[in-house]
């Protein structure tokens, strides 16, 4: 029992396991019959790795950012709620949704998804003539030319670059090193930040408005997930690595 | 299609009739497609949220019905030991009690939770069955949660004739592995005492 203890995977202590389980009882609540079941299914077990080296300092800025969701950012989004209808903050989102195409783009290009490049460049198209410069997605119509959206943290992803360290941002919240620097690569691609070399007002207005407005999804993610957690720390951080895991692998 | 999982409903029900005609208690977990079986269970628990019939009961007691019928179909023995993986070891008999009713209250008054924020009832939308290695499913969902379309899909793998729900994935992201990693660091750095003391008091925060 104690060698199976170390040998989780051994083939020997499988079979030991096995015979526990077919000669308990059946494994009804209230009793512990079957009580090593689980590591049947460690084989499942394929997730996430959490390289965390700079998890003191992460931790502070986490807190500092969970006292901002809860005294700043969370009334601001409830206030914006409250002034402006679900319909216009939907259209607007939709409209920086559709405005970032490129960055998508580019990275489905890098990612040699050309097909999907070709579905996205349509997606664009529609959505800027048919749903009236952006502001409404068709995407239910044209189900065809909804693919999952790329940026440059996957791509570096996809070739095989690994997520390095955890890094949580103030304010930004959750990142990983690569994802800083495909952050900042994506802004090559962003028209926002080319908008800013004639106007730089129109250029930080538009992203305030876009923020903004996006303020509600996200402090609704937020509390989705720490709101059932017994460490919120760690549940953010397993939530983001899973979430872009699975964004790199589709 | 409608008409054919109305046929499948019908058959299902003479079947459960036939086996309390003849009193056969292991039949009821042994019959029936999981898919329909969740199905079946996902409406019921909306009935319990946001149905007519139930609405004077308060929060805790919708909770406690709602678990009394995940708990009646399916077994989630399996989640709970995984969730705490290696350090389900380090438990003794009456720790892993207390750990299996807490830790099952907090999975269903978390699912709830979401659900009835989602305000008028929610539409789930079942996809296709994915048949993995071992014997094991995924059965796979939408739910139009607020303005979006969540995937929430469900692992199941069958044990001693009962099917146990061994992961649920939203988006993606196993709730099961999303536990198992607080578990872990709260255990790094305390008891197992203090583990059972931070999920009473997240238990009675709902």
């Amino acid at each position: 029992m104690l060698l199976c203890g170390i040998l989780i995977f051994g083939a020997g202590c499988k079979t030991t396991t096995n015979n526990q389980a077919s000669t308990a009882p059946s494994a009804s609540f209230g009793e512990n019959a079957g009580d090593e079941a689980w590591e049947e299914f460690e084989d499942e077990v394929a997730y996430t790795r959490h390289y965390d080296p700079f998890e003191g300092f992460n931790r502070a800025i986490f807190s500092f950012n969970d006292g901002l969701y809860d005294y700043v950012l969370g009334p601001v989004a409830d206030g914006y709620k409250w002034v402006v209808p679900n319909g216009v903050r939907n259209g607007i989102s939709n409209f920086f949704d559709n405005i970032r195409y490129p960055i998508r783009f580019v990275n489905q290009i890098l990612q040699g998804k050309f097909a999907e490049g070709m579905k996205e460049t349509g997606m664009f198209l529609v959505n800027t003539t048919y749903g009236v410069v952006g502001i409404f997605d068709r995407a239910d119509e044209f189900p065809g030319l909804d693919v999952p959206p790329e940026d440059l943290g996957q791509t570096f992803g996809v070739w095989g670059i690994g997520n390095g360290p955890y890094i949580v941002i103030p304010v930004l919240g959750p990142s990983t090193a690569r994802d800083i620097f495909g952050r900042a690569g994506d802004r090559f691609a962003d028209p926002g930040s080319y908008l800013g070399y004639w106007q730089w007002e129109a250029a930080w207005s538009a992203r305030g408005v876009d923020n903004l407005n996006a303020l509600p999804g996200r402090v609704e993610v937020y509390e989705a997930i720490t709101g059932s957690a017994l460490d919120k720390y760690t549940a953010v951080k397993d939530g983001y690595l899973q979430l872009r895991k699975k964004q790199v692998e589709e | 299609m409608r008409l054919n999982k109305y046929r499948i409903l019908q058959f299902g029900s003479i079947l459960v009739f036939l086996s309390i005609l003849f009193g056969l208690p292991a039949a009821r977990a042994e019959q029936g497609d999981p898919r329909d079986m969740l199905i079946q269970t996902v409406n019921e628990a909306l009935d319990i949220l946001n149905g007519e019939n139930y609405e004077g009961l308060s929060v805790d007691e919708k909770n406690e019905r709602l678990l009394a019928l995940v708990e009646s179909r399916f077994s989630l023995n399996i989640l709970i030991q995984r969730a705490l993986g290696r350090n389900w070891r380090n438990l003794d008999d009456e720790q892993r009690t207390e750990f299996k009713q807490l830790f099952s209250k907090l999975v269903v008054q978390t699912y709830s939770d979401r659900l009835a924020e989602a305000g008028d009832r929610p539409e789930f939308e079942f996809a296709e069955t994915i048949e993995l290695p071992k014997q094991r499913l995924e059965i796979q969902s939408k739910v139009d949660y607020k303005d979006d379309t969540i995937t929430v899909f469900y692992r199941l793998a069958k044990r001693d004739g009962k099917w146990e729900v061994y992961d649920i994935l939203v988006e993606g992201v196993s709730l099961l592995n999303n536990y198992r990693k607080q578990f872990d660091s709260i255990l790094r750095q305390g008891s197992v005492e203090e583990l059972l003391k931070t999920l009473r008091e997240k238990v009675a925060e709902f």
